[in-house]
């Protein structure tokens, strides 16, 4: 009796989780299947329905064709940059990361809470000193001031999640290196990469998707269009009377793509990431 | 292939707070060349960080450490010339059972068809061949530690240094595997440094061993010598299974003949007629320590005589070829392994046993240090 009632109160709960799960993912999903049926549609349909999917495959062509021919370049800067800003985030992180999880020597401890606190500032309150900075460095309206400030504000969240990594790695492997003859370098390379192998992309993709999606600094920093990364050639796309909802939303669709890819490619190992690495 | 020598070697680590804790404590040892000699103890008496300071992985804090006479105070671990075997094998899981043995012979810039001649060689001592391109995610505890000491041998090291390395296998395992590791260590004919907590070990590999107690050394000799001469108390207490039984009382003169007379049993008296230096310890309170396999209850039709004494039987382990038995003097408990069967009906009863009087040990309370036989 009391086993069927823990069956019947398990049933009802989950009924209820996969419920919740569902509310979650239509929230998630309708936004996305909004735009991606506008982007099949010009004003006119999209003003009578706005709801219902009509695919119209010459409108959607001509859609996209406008929203490829305004963000092309846009793509290739962010592509570019969020593959520099990703690469040099990793790497330097990773050093860092090594050092304080390997490693003591005065203030280490101090300045370690430093970078903490660093990140629980928001990055709005840095965007007037940064700015300022790279005026001064003469780095303003570059791609390489901007990579720089990526480079450097997605240092601590990095380190911070990969120094608990490098710490669960067994002391044993890195004294069977030493004993070896392997540098700190060698280590760090032939050791603690292969280890940290899934957080690494992990982060990667959460590096890549936050310079992709970064509007503000670039908006601030940037002058020269040709430079622009995806997300402020976007808002070339709003007019200033008219607003055109099937071009738009082709090019946030369209805009959407590399980071659905990318996802795609690394989501086994973005999933293994939030996981601890399996030690033997 | 070296000697290694620890003089005045001590170990001292900084903890939070500013606690300094003492983990080695002036510690001297010679290893000669060729020896297999175990450092021995329970956890924390700093057997293990003595491997490591050997090993280059801890900087000593004072005194020397020389390996092939060569003092390698400050000396990288990389530059001493060692191989060490780890506890939980240290194999990169990323890496082939190749790869793995490869590895420090890739670092130092030997060429391809070396390595390739020298793991193979390694793997064939080892028997491990066809599993060379398996990683050791894939492997066995038994396979898992083949290929660490494969990749201490193919470096051809001046030492072998073990920390615990058979400690995660299972006991059948660890039979075979001690087998295997003198057979490699005649065939090699190299010094080897092995640590140990497991006493069958380090007295069934060992030709010399150092039985260390909080940070110190304790005594350095023959198994043998630890076995049937032990130095101090905790020596005796520890080598031997079960431990050494030990009663408190002190040493008397009765018509010309020395007695040792247990604290608070006077059933209890041991002749001690072989000890020549008693007079100076006569009336002292002194620590009578006695293995369990030197008491064995009286046999049939023998009379009690100078040698034995009465216990009450607690129980009895019959093991087949030997029993054990469990007896109490007082408030003192007792254990006998002889090849005597006492019938479980003795339980409860008491019984004489006989102790062999060539096999007494007496040691001094305050000292711990052994005073009989001299």
């Amino acid at each position: 009796m009391r086993n069927e009632n823990r069956r019947r109160s398990s049933g009802w709960k989950g009924v209820g989780i996969h419920a919740a799960i569902w509310m979650v993912l239509v929230m998630e999903l309708f936004p996305l299947w909004v735009m991606l049926q506008t982007s099949f549609k010009d004003n006119r349909l999209f003003i009578q329905d706005p709801w219902s999917p009509i695919f119209s495959w010459d409108l959607a062509l001509r859609n996209y064709k406008e929203a490829l021919g305004i963000l092309l370049p846009g793509v290739v800067n962010s592509l570019a940059l969020s593959g520099v800003v990703t690469v040099g985030t990793l790497f330097l992180a990773l050093m860092g990361a090594y050092f304080f999880a390997r490693y003591r020597m005065p203030l280490s401890g101090f300045l370690w809470w430093v970078f903490l606190v660093l990140m629980l500032l928001p990055a709005v309150v840095n965007l007037v000193p940064v700015v300022s900075v790279l005026g001064r460095l003469k780095l303003l309206n570059s791609l390489v001031g901007l990579g720089l400030v990526g480079i450097a504000g997605g240092q601590v969240f990095c380190m911070y999640v990969l120094r608990g990594f490098i710490e669960e790695i067994p002391r044993d492997y890195f004294d069977a290196a030493e004993i070896d003859g392997a540098s700190h370098w060698s280590q760090l390379w032939r050791i603690v990469v292969p280890f940290c192998w899934p957080v690494l992309a992990t982060l990667g993709v959460l590096v890549f998707v936050n310079q992709w999606n970064d509007f503000l600094v670039p908006l601030v920093a940037l002058r020269d269009p040709e430079l622009f990364p995806v997300g402020v050639r976007l808002i070339y796309l709003d007019g200033e009377y008219i607003k055109r909802w099937g071009v738009i939303t082709a090019a946030f669709t369209f805009s959407s793509l590399p980071l659905l890819v990318l996802f795609l490619i690394a989501s086994g190992a973005f999933v293994r990431g939030f996981e601890r690495p399996f030690l033997r | 292939m070296a000697t290694i020598e620890l003089v005045g070697v001590s170990k001292i680590f900084e903890r939070s707070g500013g606690r300094r804790v003492e983990a080695v404590k002036k510690l001297d040892l010679q290893i000669c060349n060729r020896e297999f000699v175990v450092l021995l103890g329970p956890s924390g008496c700093g057997k293990t960080t003595t491997l490591r300071l050997i090993a280059g992985l801890e900087e000593v804090t004072t005194g020397e450490i020389r390996i092939g006479g060569r003092v390698m105070n400050g000396t990288p671990a990389k530059d001493r010339d060692i191989a060490m075997v780890f506890q939980n094998y240290a194999l990169y899981p990323h890496m082939t059972a190749y790869e793995n043995m490869a590895f420090g012979l890739r670092l130092r810039g030997v060429n391809r068809s070396e390595i390739d001649r020298r793991v193979r060689d390694a793997a064939g001592i080892l028997g491990i061949t066809d599993i060379l391109d398996r990683k050791p995610g894939t492997l066995s505890g038994g396979q898992c530690q083949r290929v660490a000491v494969g990749r201490a041998i193919v470096r051809q090291p001046k030492a072998f240094l073990f920390d615990e390395p058979l400690s995660n296998l299972d006991a059948k395992l660890r039979a075979q595997m001690r087998t295997e590791l003198l057979k490699l260590h005649q065939r090699l004919q190299a010094t080897m440094v092995y640590v140990t907590h497991d006493q069958v070990e380090a007295m069934t590999m060992g030709e010399r061993i150092a039985v260390m107690h909080n940070g110190e050394l304790q005594q350095y000799g023959t198994p043998i010598e630890i076995y049937r001469r032990p130095e101090n108390v905790f020596v005796a207490g520890f080598i031997g299974t079960p431990g050494m039984n030990f009663l408190h009382g002190s040493l008397r003169c009765e018509g010309g003949r020395i007695y040792f007379q247990a604290a608070d049993v006077d059933s209890f008296r041991i002749s001690m007629s072989n000890f020549n230096g008693a007079s100076r310890w006569m009336g002292r309170d002194l620590l009578l320590g006695m293995r369990a396999e030197d008491i064995s209850p009286l046999g049939i039709g023998k009379a009690p005589n100078e040698n034995t004494f009465l216990a009450t039987v607690e129980f009895v382990e019959t093991l087949g070829a030997e029993s054990m038995v469990y007896m109490n003097i007082g408030e003192v408990t007792l254990v006998s392994r002889s090849r005597e069967e006492l019938d479980r009906r003795e339980v409860g009863h008491r019984v004489h046993f006989e102790v062999n009087p060539e096999r007494l040990y007496l040691f001094d309370p305050e000292s711990s240090k052994r005073i009989y036989p001299e």
